[in-house]
């Protein structure tokens, strides 16, 4: 793989963040309040806490074996078929969730703005900037992000700010909603939320400052937490729990409420510019996690080729669902989570967990010792 | 040519490794080849024959040989120069007055007859020696004399360039209410000596070198060698040279900044040509190399970044409030300019609930009696526009009023009466108009108003989903873009919080830094504490800022 790429340690943070909390504009908001029905919110903080712990075997892995992703780190620890095996599942993830998100985020611009296009045209014009950005690179990519980062959580704080006055907080009673043994369980279930965490593996070893590589993985989960958290509160308290239900993408519908006197109304459209930019960043992102693990599992070592036959893949897959409503169950149904969310949750947590087992216990083969 | 290579071609990858790079430790630019020179021969009359072939002579009839004798040496000698390019009383009275009238010397028997020449007889200030065939061609052309002597394989060239041209006169493109009035001349001379005015340097160097195999432009390169990243400085003249000898004319910065850029297919421009030589100046001591050329009153700041280009020269030299104030203004002009048009079809067209409904009635009222899709109309008078703008540059000044009768009356009033544009859309296209003229910089309103048609059509296809895909790729692109090894989005994206100057200017005496990414040998530019007054009760130590800015 070519190495000569460089991640700051600001673009690097922004990117995560924006990566990890690109789902509140999809139907995140509204499968979380459909489990946890007025405690909706409880599951994504309970489930940024797991994270963090389940981050702790990640880091631990990427400081034993500095200046190597975890494909690499894969092949150390379990070598050859194993490695390739857990290359391939990491390949697979990448590529359900990017094309998942994909899928999602054109029946959004549909419902939203463009209500006669057809979607095909969409999710391509979406894919060719996605080509274009991992083609161009993740250093590239991640200067976009902390460039436009700041004007996106502007816009994000404006959202909410406007939706504040119409918040009743008494909307968010019962608090514990299903009670607190079902928030642990689906909690649990659900920590694929903060699944992309993953590309931070591979991501780590072109960070700049390698010194501060454990901050990045950890502020991204926290920023994340606290945005997805916060939408999600935000979301019940408007319409309350039982409305949310029925709204599949809310924040779009929180972005309606904004009216400010006469002139300023129905400026949804505006926001378009908001998501746009920010699912643009997050599948890029992901899509460079697909190219990249696959060329790491075969030892590719450029993987810009690849780019665009795996970007066909992800068309292809992303039509697959017959419907929206479709889309948004395959990726997360609501009552009994889906195969996709726990196989997302194992994989994303699973592997470093694994990984982290068999290497303590064959003391880090190759690895620094502590 | 298979498909990756021309995917390559089209996104312009090169590895980094590959691409130069400030920071890239171990690049390596090959040493230069020196080209075999042809030497002078000892006789005249060879040296006369080689003269005469080389400029045509009897067929090329400004080109004047004047032989003649030198009494003092008793030998015979030839001047050679170019009529109307070079100046007849300096030749007339420090020339060949000297050589012809002045005695015989017996105490120089047996020295070069040049040397001699150059010393005792020749009073002009500044005389070169040398043995080089193409020296002499080039003083020749350049306007100065070349003197040859029998005898000798040697020549001198006299400075006595001296022909008409133009004053040093106000700027034309890059005017300022506050702060110098003067503008670059075609004169290469008084060029390279107005940057030295602003820059009063003993270490600004002005390396000079020729550009074009047949042209043999002048070319200056300007920096101040304790500031400029060396790096940068042996970037630009590795391409200055190598390209030197491979072109035969180049006639202009324009010509030469196309050879030198980065990225020669991209619409962004990625040097900063100024005809200000207080901003080039200014430049060169913040660390970035200057290029001057002869015939050109246009000068190339290398390298150059996204916020130079919505700056202008008088925002330093206003106070920072009123400065910054016309900083916003000339951001959200870009915006207009760029998006206006654009963001007005997306609405029409797709998102007219947006539109509050008494506007929306006013507007769908007017535009009932027109007959086109709001698209058309747009890239109707846009072109107009650009027509207007192109007539007005290249239109003679006699009949120029004639532009303004045609383009307010006919474009403005008579199309909307004929029902061929709606109102608003007169609005909209002059507020674009307006706003595109205040884009400080010539080459980067050019970016914008090109960019403007793509955003426009973008619109009317998908709407602000079109407009959000174009300004996703053109950050995408902006974030690409190098110039000369330098991030063109830098100070914002790679970040260097030390420089503030960004789009927002801060007080003068708050920019401690000279701008990091260009990585100059000394970047501290003033101490962090210069008004001391305001800081009566802090010690202050003197000279520890260069250790604690890292």
């Amino acid at each position: 793989m070519e190495s000569e790429e460089k991640i700051g340690y600001h673009e690097a943070l922004t990117l995560l963040v924006i990566i990890l909390s690109a789902k509140i504009f999809l139907s995140f908001p509204r499968n979380m309040v459909l489990l946890g029905d007025a405690a909706g919110w409880i599951i994504v903080l309970l489930s940024g806490i797991y994270s963090l712990v389940g981050y702790f075997f990640l880091a631990s892995l990427l400081k034993n074996y500095p200046g190597k992703n975890l494909i690499q780190i894969s092949g150390q620890v379990c070598g050859g078929i194993i490695a390739k095996i857990i290359g391939l599942i990491l390949f697979f993830f990448f590529l359900m969730i990017t094309s998942m998100y994909l899928r999602q985020l054109a029946e959004s611009f549909i419902l939203a703005i463009l209500p006669r296009t057809p979607i095909s045209v969409i999710t391509l014009s979406f894919l060719i900037l996605l080509i274009y950005a991992v083609i161009l690179g993740i250093e590239t990519l991640s200067r976009v992000a902390w460039l436009l980062g700041p004007y996106l959580l502007a816009a994000l704080i404006v959202i909410l700010l406007f939706s504040l006055p119409q918040a009743t907080f008494d909307f968010l009673v019962p608090i514990l909603g299903p009670g607190p043994l079902p928030l642990f369980k689906y909690s649990l279930i659900h920590l694929s939320v903060f699944a992309e965490i993953i590309l931070f593996g591979i991501i780590a070893p072109l960070i700049r400052d390698q010194g501060r590589i454990n901050r990045i993985g950890l502020y991204s989960l926290l920023g994340a937490t606290i945005i997805n958290t916060g939408v999600t509160l935000l979301a019940i308290s408007v319409f309350n729990y039982a409305s949310v239900q029925k709204l599949i993408f809310p924040v779009f519908q929180l972005t309606r409420l904004i009216t400010y006197g006469e002139f300023i109304q129905r400026v949804e459209a505006v926001f378009v510019f908001l998501w746009f930019f920010w699912a643009g960043i997050q599948l890029s992102g992901l899509l460079y996690g697909t190219v990249v693990s696959f060329a790491e599992t075969f030892r590719i070592a450029n993987y810009r080729p690849l780019t665009f036959s795996i970007a066909v893949l992800v068309f292809s897959i992303s039509l697959i669902p017959g419907s929206m409503t479709e889309a948004v169950e395959w990726n997360d149904y609501a009552t009994s989570p889906s195969f996709i969310t726990i196989f997302y949750s194992a994989a994303s947590f699973g592997i470093p967990l694994l990984l982290w087992l068999i290497g303590s216990l064959r003391k880090y083969p190759g690895g620094v010792k502590k | 040519m298979n498909f990756w290579s021309g995917l390559k071609n089209v996104f312009r990858i090169r590895p980094r490794g590959k691409q130069f790079s400030l920071g890239n430790k171990s690049w390596e630019r090959p040493e230069p080849e020196q080209p075999k020179e042809q030497l002078l021969a000892a006789s005249l009359e060879k040296n006369r024959r080689l003269l005469e072939t080389e400029f045509e002579f009897p067929l090329n009839q400004d080109i004047i040989i004047r032989d003649f004798r030198i009494p003092s040496l008793n030998r015979k000698a030839l001047l050679i120069y170019i009529d109307g390019l070079s100046d007849r009383n300096t030749q007339n009275f420090a020339v060949l007055q000297p050589l012809m009238l002045l005695g015989p010397d017996e105490a120089s028997n047996g020295k070069d007859p040049i040397d001699i020449a150059y010393e005792k007889l020749l009073p002009g200030h500044q005389l070169e020696k040398t043995g080089k065939f193409k020296d002499v061609i080039d003083g020749v052309l350049d306007g100065s004399s070349a003197l040859l002597i029998d005898g000798s394989g040697q020549a001198i060239i006299i400075e006595t360039k001296g022909w008409e041209h133009r004053g040093v006169d106000r700027p034309n493109n890059e005017p300022v209410v506050r702060g110098p009035q003067e503008a670059f001349v075609e004169n290469f001379r008084a060029n390279t000596a107005s940057v030295r005015r602003y820059v009063k340097d003993p270490k600004l160097i002005t390396e000079i070198f020729r550009v074009g195999k047949r042209s043999r432009t002048l070319v200056a390169v300007m920096y101040v060698k304790d500031i400029a990243n060396p790096k940068l400085v042996e970037e630009v003249k590795y391409r200055i040279t190598s390209i030197a000898e491979r072109v035969d004319f180049i006639p202009e910065t324009g010509t030469l900044e196309e050879y030198l850029e980065d990225h020669p297919k991209s619409l962004i421009p990625q040097m900063l040509s100024t005809e200000r030589p207080d901003r080039l100046g200014a430049f060169i001591r913040e660390g970035h190399v200057g290029v001057v050329m002869a015939n050109s009153p246009f000068s190339l700041v290398i390298p150059t970044t996204f916020a130079i280009f919505i700056h202008s020269a008088e925002d330093y030299y206003l106070r920072w409030p009123f400065s910054n104030f016309l900083r916003f203004i000339r951001t959200i002009a870009i915006f207009l300019s760029l998006m206006l048009p654009a963001i007005y079809i997306a609405i029409v067209n797709y998102h007219q609930e947006m539109i509050p409904t008494d506007l929306l009635l006013a507007m769908t009222a007017a535009r009932e009696a027109v007959p086109f899709p709001a698209i058309a109309e747009i890239l109707f008078m846009e072109f107009s526009f650009e027509l207007i703008r192109e007539a007005g540059v290249r239109i003679p000044s006699i009949i120029g009023p004639t532009i303004g009768i045609v383009g307010a009356l006919i474009l403005g009033q008579a199309a909307v009466s004929a029902s061929v544009v709606s109102p608003i859309l007169i609005i909209i296209i002059a507020l674009t108009a307006l706003a595109s003229f205040v884009v400080p910089n010539y080459n980067a309103s050019f970016a914008v108003r090109i960019l403007r048609f793509i955003f426009i059509i973008l619109a009317g296809v998908l709407g602000f989903f079109g407009i959000a895909f174009g300004v996703f790729l053109l950050i995408l692109h902006l974030v690409t873009v190098n110039s000369f090894g330098v991030p063109f989005m830098t100070p914002i994206a790679p970040y260097k919080p030390q420089n503030k100057d960004r789009v927002i200017r801060p007080r003068a005496y708050d920019q401690s830094y000279r701008p990091i990414f260009l990585r100059p040998l000394d970047w501290i530019r003033q101490q962090k504490v210069t008004r001391r007054w305001d800081h009566p009760h802090k010690k202050i130590e003197n000279g520890d800022d260069s250790q604690n800015g890292k």
